[in-house]
């Protein structure tokens, strides 16, 4: 269990650099080919939709470790005093419904992708299928699940580190 | 209504509890979608969240937090700071300066306050309580001064603001310039006071030739603003090209000039910086679920209905606009608040003839407020981990800083070409 864990997080964590650095790079080309006035610059408006795309599985596939690590934004100034207060298991609650909410949205995602892919409907530019987009949502929030599982449970601790919010 | 009051009591009660801010926002939108409209098939919703963060504009957002993870890191930060010093630190209080300077500097290449308190404050807070400030004066200081980075370009908070209202985001920056600059120079008068009534003295007075050679050790680091502002208002960049073209440049001066940055460090940057994108980004995915119920429900038209059946104009709207983004601030991260009460108030600011951009420095500026507003400010909270000081400490000394950025919100709110003089003159 846990060397699999390991493995998934070795996985999602190499994902997410090498997609992170190739948008950058494949980018800058599109700039530099613009910028120096070259004819192959209409050849490569592929690039400015393959990094849209990237970008939407690079935000998806992080968003099971961002939980895990305790990143996502939350106002949790209140939190402890509430659950002493009401003697409720608030973290197994929030726990539960962030992973019914996950769960949800995998299954509306794999709906929304089936659906898509039959239409065969295309990317314009890349000419891939559309239905890959709806792809990202739906592994991302069953990782996001697998997370509040796996917090509910006691696996991880996700907690205990201070948080320091958004931008 | 009674179903509508239940789901907004509904989010009250999962964001003070502590639920994850994307749970706030998504939550009560399925609600929303569930109750009003059923008819509408579930897989609209995924739809929305996936449509919501597949936008050209903001692919800036990545690359800019990519950028500014790189230079935080490394030594650009260090030394546009260290360049700040050189001009300005044998005045009077000149650490103060300083630390204004420094953090707008900073901002210039980051776009994050929280990031920017926690630069600045390791940097400069020792100096200053060296220089004889008082320690509450220079801890308010240091939190305060980070909200500069909300306004200079380039601002995370001003690209979504411009995704979400079609403002131009080039326009916003040139704005942000301006609002920012009016920022710093209320918050150097507070210095100039304080070092008055303190009886600081000034730094070693720093000859020509010293700054010179404080400008030469900053020549890369000062090519980073050059590429983004430059490349931006000179029409060469648009600004996701310059954000991509800025985390080249990074990576470049911090491995190749600096040797500073290693492969196993590019790595964990870039790690962290994937994770930064993912939390902004998930918010902007359920925040877009939630406002196109807001627009499906008609909600800025019952507010316009509302403010004319009031009888109030643009002034009592702005100071209405000025309370709502405060109190929000002061509780929820500026992203939240943007997606929260800008679909339904922007609308109604654009049917009253507000101007779009001086409506996006008001919220702008009053989100930034709220970041240092006692008792939940985030700066605040930032600042005291990082300097190891409690949160009251840092409380006691924010309030004249509060007290003169609801002076500058003021002129801001009610003096519109402070906001839109530098737009017009730029593109017209």
């Amino acid at each position: 269990m846990r060397k699999a864990l390991s493995l998934l997080r070795t996985a999602e964590r190499l994902s997410l650099v090498l997609i992170f650095l190739t948008m950058v790079g494949l980018y800058f080309i599109n700039v530099v080919v613009r910028a120096s006035g070259s004819s192959l610059a209409s050849d490569l408006a592929w690039i400015e939709e393959a990094v849209r795309l990237m970008n939407v599985y690079l935000v998806f596939l992080a968003l099971g470790l961002a939980l895990e690590r305790g990143r996502h934004v939350a106002v949790d100034t209140w939190r402890n005093a509430i659950a002493e207060a009401t003697r409720l298991p608030l973290r197994k609650i929030i726990d539960t419904v962030g992973f019914v909410l996950a769960l949800y949205l995998v299954w509306i995602g794999c709906e929304m992708t089936v659906f898509v892919f039959g239409t065969g409907q295309r990317s314009p530019t890349l000419g891939f299928p559309m239905g890959w987009i709806y792809v990202a949502p739906t592994i991302g929030f069953a990782l996001l699940a697998l997370r509040y599982l796996l917090s509910f449970a006691g696996v991880i601790d996700r907690f205990s580190e201070n948080r320091e919010g958004g931008a | 209504m009674i179903l509508f009051a239940v789901v907004i009591a509904i989010a009250i009660v999962l964001l003070v509890s502590g639920f994850e801010m994307f749970l706030v926002l998504g939550v009560p939108a399925i609600m929303v979608k569930q109750f009003f409209y059923g008819s509408l098939p579930d897989p609209v919703i995924v739809q929305k969240v996936v449509g919501g963060i597949n936008h050209s504009t903001l692919l800036a957002i990545p690359f800019f937090i990519l950028a500014a993870e790189l230079m935080g890191d490394g030594q650009i930060a260090r030394r546009l700071t260290d360049l700040v010093q050189s001009l300005v630190g044998h005045r009077r209080g000149g650490i103060g300066y300083t630390v204004i300077g420094g953090s707008m500097a900073f901002g210039s290449v980051s776009g994050s306050a929280p990031a920017t308190v926690a630069a600045m404050g390791r940097m400069v807070y020792p100096e200053m309580t060296s220089a004889g400030f008082r320690d509450r004066f220079s801890l308010g200081l240091v939190a305060s001064s980070a909200e500069t980075a909300l306004l200079i370009p380039p601002s995370i908070t001003l690209i979504i603001y411009g995704w979400m209202t079609g403002a131009s985001v080039a326009r916003l920056f040139v704005a942000g310039i301006a609002v920012g600059l009016v920022l710093g120079v209320v918050f150097a008068v507070l210095v100039a006071v304080e070092a008055r009534r303190s009886g600081v003295s000034g730094g070693a007075k720093t000859s020509w030739r010293e700054r010179f050679a404080s400008i030469r050790h900053a020549a890369w680091a000062l090519g980073m603003p050059l590429i983004i502002l430059g490349g931006i208002y000179s029409g060469f960049f648009t600004t996701t090209e310059a954000a991509a073209a800025s985390v080249v440049y990074a990576i470049f001066v911090e491995a190749v000039v600096f040797r500073t940055l290693t492969l196993r460090g590019l790595f964990g940057i870039t790690e962290r910086a994937a994770i930064s994108t993912a939390i902004i980004f998930v918010l902007l995915a359920l925040g877009g679920l939630l406002s196109y119920f807001i627009t499906l429900a008609q909600v800025p038209n019952h507010i316009l209905a509302f403010l004319s059946a009031a009888d109030a104009g643009p002034v009592m709207f702005l100071l209405v606009v000025n309370v709502a983004f405060l109190i929000a601030g002061m509780f929820i991260d500026p992203n939240s608040a943007l997606l929260i009460l800008v679909p339904p108030l922007y609308p109604v600011a654009t049917a009253m003839g507000i101007d779009p951009i001086h409506f996006g420095m008001i919220v702008t500026l009053n989100i930034s407020v709220g970041m240092i507003t006692p008792p939940f400010g985030l700066d605040l909270f930032v600042a005291a981990s990082t300097l190891g000081k409690p949160v009251m400490t840092i409380i006691s000394g924010i309030w004249p800083f509060v007290a003169a950025n609801l002076v500058a919100l003021a002129i801001i709110t009610y003096v519109p070409p402070i906001s839109t003089f530098l737009p017009n003159l730029a593109f017209g």
